[in-house]
C-alpha cells in the first residue's frame, strides 16, 4: 500500500480491525452498524463507501443547481416568479446527503447480517425532484418567451 | 466489484478526492453568490 493512503481516516479505520486480535475492542461508529453481524469482505465495505460518496456528490450537485438558479435570478430580474424553487432544490440536496448516510448504514448492516440489500427507494424522490424542476423551468421559459 | 482490496482502496480514495473537490467547488459558487448578489439573497429571508 502506498504511503498516501495512510491520510484517509476512513480507510485506516476500516482495515484496522483485520490486523487486530479477535478480542480487541471494536471502537468504530455507529454502533448500530458495527455491533451486528460478521466482518464482511473489505471490498464490499469499500464499494458501499464509494456509493455513499456518490450520494454525497449527487447532493452537492443538487445544492449547486439551487445556487445556480439563485445566480440566474440575480442576473435575470424577469426570472422572479419561481423564487421558491432554489429553496426546494437546496433542501432536496440536504435530504439526499442524509439519505446517502442512512442508505450506507442500512446496506452495511445488511451486508454484515448476510441479509438482502434494501431497495433504493430514494431514487423515486430524486426522479420526482428532477421532474418537478424540469417542469417548472420549462413552464417559466415558455412564460418568458 | 473486482480486484484486490488495495485497488479498491485506491478507487475509494479517488472517490473521497472527487467528493472533496465537489464540496470545495460548491462552496466557492456559494461564496461567489453571496458576494455578487447580497441584496438578492436578503430577499429570501426578509
Amino acid at each position: 500500500m502506498s504511503s498516501r493512503l495512510d491520510f484517509s481516516p476512513s480507510l485506516s479505520v476500516m482495515m484496522a480491525p483485520m490486523e487486530e486480535p479477535d478480542d480487541a475492542v471494536d471502537r468504530r461508529r455507529p454502533r448500530s452498524v458495527y455491533s451486528v453481524g460478521n466482518e464482511p469482505d473489505p471490498r464490499v465495505s469499500l464499494a458501499n463507501e464509494r456509493t455513499a460518496l456518490a450520494w454525497m456528490r449527487t447532493a452537492l450537485a443538487v445544492v449547486a443547481g439551487g445556487i445556480a438558479l439563485v445566480l440566474l435570478e440575480g442576473a435575470l430580474p424577469e426570472w422572479r416568479s419561481v423564487t421558491w424553487l432554489p429553496v426546494v432544490i437546496c433542501l432536496s440536496g440536504a435530504f439526499l446527503a442524509v439519505a446517502g448516510i442512512v442508505r450506507w448504514a442500512r446496506v452495511e448492516r445488511a451486508v454484515r447480517m448476510r441479509a438482502p440489500l434494501p431497495a433504493p427507494s430514494t431514487m423515486l424522490f430524486i426522479a420526482a425532484v428532477i421532474v418537478l424542476v424540469a417542469l417548472v423551468v420549462v413552464v417559466e421559459l415558455w412564460r418568458l418567451t | 466489484m473486482s480486484g484486490p482490496p488495495a485497488g479498491q482502496q485506491e478507487r475509494t480514495l479517488l472517490a473521497w478526492r472527487r467528493t472533496s473537490l465537489a464540496l470545495v467547488g460548491t462552496s466557492l459558487v456559494a461564496l461567489h453568490l453571496a458576494l455578487t448578489f447580497p441584496a438578492h439573497l436578503q430577499s429570501y429571508c426578509c
